[in-house]
């Protein structure tokens, strides 16, 4: 049981700190470049695409890491 | 105004006491405690969803957040989004330990699991003395913030709204316990997710489409649309401030965790954190993004927490506003709620109980729960009659005291075979004192927000401490 624990834990800081990562590599796109919508690439980015990978991730996670 | 805004608030009133006194009957009359402050154990994962998200997401969600976002941009949009993990790294974390913990000592307050780790009074007194400063504040920045939404929508002066809104709350609190909130949860939940859909489809169009409002933005500023914000103050200091309190920082936030002791089992625990952030995943977005397109419309807001209340009264029609309204009244009354129940529950078991060691049975316990809920609303209402200009802010404070104070007893106490009571208790202190001095006279570290500086150094006096004391324990038992 304590095992499982651990490893709950080590996957739910591993996306944790990915999202993180990948928040502050967003942070540094510059402003000039646009994404497919049109709209500022680190927007598109940043509030679209990441918190929808973070969401899949979470839940791939709690299907294939919990019990 | 119109009178159906009206109706749809009145309505929603009459449902929550409604709710709270269906709920207060259906309250068995063993076992009272255990039901009035954790609904008996038994919430599963849908519902767990919902009770997790209406705690967390409370009045500075739809009035500060929105309102940063209007002056800083897309950008606080961006930044707001930090916080989507919480759910994840809160309940994934502590929840089965906590959960667990809570089944073997019957626990109802967060101090009842810090003193089945290290047994110690020591630890829940300071544990509650911090409890109760900070949830004062942040119940109070909650009560003037829906005292200031009623009245800049619907124009009921702002004394008046206080007492409407607070005698509701009171009441629904009082009858209903966690129990009642659970049901009310739900519809809060629901109404919330409903309202704010409504507001971002229509605040869109308004301002013309996805990438018109952007396109629009720009016209207006072009920071506005710019990643670094408004003006710059996303430094990096800033940003990992930003970090550590609203995302993992809260592990260590009580009225979160302590709602870890309701859900059922393992899978209600696993469906609960996949809806909920989720849902808190869409609302994060779209109150801000909201907020911030809003300036389109209103260009010139002098007070930017005005945004939301200036926003709905334009793009809404009067059926939708009203439901925007109860939505974020919902946020809100849900917060207070919580924080309340958690609120009495360490004043009459962690306090009273403590220091008046007679047997109590538990028809006195039940009434002094609720005359300490009907008291703190009352002095809570004294308070709010003059209310501060920057809401959020406010709130921070008050989260990041409780992070700074429970977070390392938390997660060492669970996950370190070593830990004694000692070091947490030094931590505990330091952290308190550290915190308040940093606060008050706004000293700043290297520019980080106190709760780095503090997160850090009281990790440092709790190893230090632990270490002492266990070299003191080998010395007097030199056999172990």
């Amino acid at each position: 049981m304590h095992k499982q624990i651990k490893k709950e834990i080590t996957f739910s800081f591993l996306i944790t700190i990915f999202y993180f990562i990948s928040w502050i590599i967003i942070k540094y796109i510059p402003d000039e470049y646009n994404g497919i919508f049109k709209i500022p690439l680190w927007f598109e980015c940043g509030c679209i695409y990441l918190p929808i990978v973070f969401n899949i991730l979470c839940i791939l996670i709690i299907k294939f890491i919990f019990v | 105004m119109k009178k159906e805004i009206y109706i749809i608030l009145i309505i929603y009133f009459i449902l929550i006491l409604l709710i709270s006194i269906f709920s207060y009957q259906t309250i068995n009359k063993k076992n009272y405690i255990k039901q009035y402050f954790v609904g008996n154990r038994s919430i599963k994962g849908f519902i767990f969803s919902m009770v997790l998200t209406t705690t967390y997401i409370s009045g500075s969600t739809f009035i500060g957040g929105p309102g940063a976002a209007y002056k800083y941009g897309l950008s606080w949009v961006f930044i707001s989004l930090i916080q989507i993990p919480i759910i994840l790294i809160s309940t994934g974390t502590l929840g089965k330990k906590i959960s667990q913990l809570g089944k073997k000592c019957n626990a109802i307050t967060i101090n009842d699991i810090l003193y089945e780790i290290f047994k110690s009074k020591k630890i829940v007194w300071i544990g509650s003395i911090s409890l109760i400063i900070a949830f004062f504040n942040s119940m109070l920045v909650q009560f003037i913030s829906a005292s200031r939404l009623i009245e800049s929508t619907i124009n009921i002066p702002y004394k008046i709204s206080l007492i409407i809104f607070s005698t509701i709350i009171i009441i629904h609190t009082i009858l209903g316990g966690f129990k009642g909130s659970i049901f009310v949860d739900v519809l809060h939940g629901l109404i919330i997710l409903i309202g704010t859909f409504i507001l971002l489809i229509s605040t869109i169009k308004k301002t013309g489409g996805f990438q018109g409002s952007i396109e629009n933005l720009k016209m207006i500023d072009n920071q506005l649309i710019s990643i670094h914000g408004t003006k710059d103050i996303f430094n990096i200091q800033f940003l990992i401030s930003l970090w550590v309190l609203i995302c993992f920082g809260s592990i260590g936030l009580p009225h979160l965790t302590i709602r870890c002791l309701s859900f059922k089992n393992n899978k209600s625990m696993k469906n609960g954190i996949v809806i909920g952030t989720i849902i808190i995943t869409f609302l994060t977005f779209s109150i801000h993004f909201s907020g911030a397109i809003g300036r389109v419309i209103f260009p010139n807001i002098e007070i930017p927490d005005q945004i939301i209340p200036k926003l709905i009264n334009t793009v809404l029609t009067p059926i939708n506003y009203g439901i925007f309204l109860a939505a974020a009244l919902s946020a809100i009354i849900s917060t207070v709620n919580a924080q309340l129940l958690q609120f009495s529950a360490t004043l009459t078991k962690d306090i009273y109980l403590n220091i008046n060691k007679k047997k109590h049975n538990e028809k006195k316990i039940k009434i002094i729960s609720k005359i300490s809920i009907l008291i703190t609303g009352i002095i809570l209402i004294l308070f709010s009659l003059q209310p501060p200009k920057m809401i959020i802010w406010l709130n921070l404070l008050s989260f990041g005291l409780l992070e700074s104070i429970f977070f390392w007893p938390l997660i060492l106490g669970f996950f370190w075979k070593k830990v004694n009571y000692f070091g947490a208790l030094l931590s505990m202190w330091f952290s308190f004192i550290g915190y308040i001095i940093l606060v008050t006279f706004e000293i700043k570290i290297f520019k980080f927000h106190p709760i780095l500086p503090i997160l850090l150094f009281s990790l440092i006096v709790f190893l230090i401490g632990n270490y002492f004391f266990n070299l003191n324990l080998k010395n007097k038992n030199p056999k172990k």
